[in-house]
């Protein structure tokens, strides 16, 4: 408060009057100016301003008390004025409060006869100013609430999820655009609207929303609307704890969610069925062994314990390759490309398989093009290892005893192609066509007996794509197959 | 002499059908294979069995009902009781397994039972079906 003082102005043609109001405002600790006539205080009323109070006589020569009042009063109507003024000319003295005066002091007065009506016109100045302050702190507020209430609608349109909001006459007081665009007949009609008009679950939900009482409930639940699903939620809308004005219902649109709902379930029937295969055929053997049904057939029992032995083995690769899938299907596997050397990962899958090769009496051989060294790939090496093992592993599986395999690889362009060719038992068209796919293995007589899992061409098929890169088949039956992998080649440079 | 019964079984694992004919065999039958619900049809027009039993999800997942439903349209094998053997679980995923009676007579099955089977009551099952149809081990 003191940082500033409140200044006054005093204005009167007698210099002793002058003085006198000048000393004791100061003493007030006023900060007091002074001007001889009205001419001369408004001349300083303008150039200074922001005086709070002003002392004015009634009678001076070239501008009067009424006629100053008049114009400060006009210029800034907050001011306190007082008059000064004789006994003789009170009736002058009324007239100025009514063009804005605050008050008079009559002539002649003590210096607390002065001060009283001061400090009184500045405390109710001061009141007034604040008064005004408020409301117009109340008037930006009521700014902000409509500026509020248009960022509002502006966010309920954009949200993806519909809201409705529905009132405790069962009216719809309340929908934004998504709403409107999920219900285009409901859309059209005007708001608020009968809650009959909406689809009768939602309506449901509303009311037992609405019936909830005090203790709010939020009712979830899944539904169907022209073909689309979505999750519901409704609550009450009440205010802490009061009885419920409305409720209010959020859809969200989860059609994709259950779609990919429907395709895992299906996946995990087919895990259930993969696994089960191999148990079913391991526990019916072993059943057939210790009732004893076999025991005059010493050979047939040895075979049943063998092949248990190898379904079991299967069993164990298969959830292994499932545990691989899962992750590639989760974005978890870990994949860390490094600058590989095609031709030196490509012996070492080679050699991997030899052994299996040798077993069966067949030819295995890597020819590997000049251009195909050239360049090294970007990729992860054990990914990489397990598509090429994959193949020839494969490759050696599906071809009868004396046969050939052979790898090879060029380069193709801004790619290198990796080829894996059998004269083995081939595939029909359509057993090519479905090689890629989950579980699925050829079965007819030439592919009977030959374990395996269905998912190694899957998996194979997955780390190819995470490298950008193709895998493709060529088969005919009783001919043979050739699978081809390209994948993109780094370029020179980095090389 | 009436001679053993002749049962097909269709299955698409060797192994299991292996075991399922030694069972069979044990249990005083005759039994063919096939891979499939083709082959199966095959086998079926070369010699008539007296019992189907049959794998479910081969080919195709109900590649068994299409050979049962099949089979009920065909004049010469329609009388053929079918039994599905099926790893197909019930409990998760889609649920194929029939319902009740209604379910097993649109499908043409007269048992539906889950593999790997209790050869107790697999047997038991086979004969009395064959028994409902005649046909004695
Ligand atoms: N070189 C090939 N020649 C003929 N058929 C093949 C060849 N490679 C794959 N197939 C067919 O494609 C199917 C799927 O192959 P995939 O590698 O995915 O599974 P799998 O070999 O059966 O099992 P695993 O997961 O143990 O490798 C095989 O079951 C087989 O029928
Ligand atoms: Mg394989």
């Amino acid at each position: 408060m003191n940082a500033e003082k409140t200044r006054i102005l005093v204005v009167d043609d007698e210099l002793g009057m002058r003085e006198g109001c000048r000393r004791t405002l100061e003493a007030e600790g006023y900060e007091v100016d002074t001007a001889e006539d009205g001419m001369a205080g408004l001349e300083l009323f303008r150039r200074r301003g922001g005086y709070a109070c002003a002392l004015v006589d009634m009678k001076m020569p070239r501008m009067g008390g009424l006629e100053f009042v008049e114009n400060v009063h006009a210029e800034a109507p907050d001011m306190v004025l007082l008059v000064i003024t004789a006994y003789a000319t009170i009736d002058t003295a009324v007239e100025a409060t009514k063009r804005g005066a605050y008050g008079y002091i009559p002539k002649p007065f003590t210096p607390d006869e002065m001060l009283l009506p001061v400090r009184n016109g500045l405390e109710r100045r001061a009141l007034a100013l604040e008064a005004a302050q408020l409301r117009k702190e109340r008037e930006n507020r009521l700014l902000e609430l409509a500026y509020e209430r248009s960022q509002c609608a502006t966010i309920l349109n954009c949200m993806t999820d519909a809201v409705f909001v529905v009132n405790r006459e069962r009216e719809v007081v309340l929908r934004n655009d998504a709403a409107a665009k999920i219900l285009p007949d409901f859309a059209s009609l005007p708001v608020p609207a009968p809650l009959s008009c909406l689809p009768e679950v939602l309506g449901g939900l509303l009311a037992e929303a609405m019936a909830s009482g005090a203790t709010p409930l939020i009712v979830s639940k899944d539904i169907e609307l022209a073909g689309r699903n979505y999750m519901v939620n409704a609550s009450p809308v009440a205010e802490h704890g009061g009885e419920p004005l409305g409720a209010v219902v959020v859809l969200r649109d989860i059609s994709q969610l259950k779609k990919l709902e429907a395709a895992k379930s299906m996946f995990i029937t087919m895990v259930a069925h993969e696994v089960k295969r191999p148990l079913a055929a391991i526990e019916s053997f072993l059943d057939l062994i210790c009732r004893g049904m076999v025991k005059d057939n010493p050979e047939k029992e040895r075979e049943m314990i063998e092949r248990s032995l190898a379904r079991a083995r299967n069993l164990r690769d298969l959830i292994s390759d499932l545990m691989n899938i899962t992750a590639m299907q989760t974005g978890k596997l870990n994949i860390r490309r490094i600058p590989l050397d095609p031709v030196g990962l490509l012996q070492e899958a080679v050699d991997a398989c030899s052994d299996k090769a040798k077993g069966k009496n067949i030819e295995l051989t890597l020819n590997c093009d000049q251009s195909a060294g050239a360049e090294k790939l970007l990729a992860d090496r054990n990914g990489l290892f397990s598509v090429l093992t994959n193949l020839i592993d494969n490759a050696v599986k599906y071809t009868p005893s004396g046969g050939r395999v052979q790898v090879e690889a060029r380069r193709n362009g801004a790619s290198l192609s990796i080829l894996v060719r059998d004269n083995g038992i081939g595939m029909s068209p359509e057993e090519s066509a479905r090689v890629f796919e989950e579980f699925y293995r050829a079965n007819n007589e030439r592919t009977e007996g030959i374990p395996g899992t269905g998912l190694g061409l899957t998996l194979a098929r997955g780390i190819v794509d995470l490298h950008h890169g193709q895998i493709a088949v060529e088969s005919a039956p009783g001919k043979g197959s050739v699978f081809t992998v390209s994948l993109p080649t780094m370029g020179k440079k980095q090389s | 002499m009436q001679d053993k019964p002749l049962i097909l079984v269709v299955d698409d694992d060797a192994d299991f059908r292996e075991a399922i004919q030694c069972l069979l065999e044990a249990g005083g039958y005759r039994v063919t294979c096939a891979r499939n619900p083709q082959d199966a049809l095959g086998a079926l027009s070369a010699t008539k069995p007296d019992l189907i039993v049959t794998d479910l999800m081969m080919d195709r997942l109900d590649a068994g009902f299409q050979l049962s439903r099949g089979l009920k349209q065909n004049n010469d094998f329609a009388e053929i009781p079918v039994i599905i053997v099926t790893a197909v679980g019930s409990q998760l995923g889609l649920d194929v397994s029939p319902r009740g009676d209604d379910d097993m007579a649109a499908m043409n099955v007269d048992a539906y039972m889950d593999k790997p089977v209790d050869p107790d009551r697999f047997l038991a099952k086979v004969r009395e079906l064959l028994e409902s149809r005649g046909r004695e081990a």
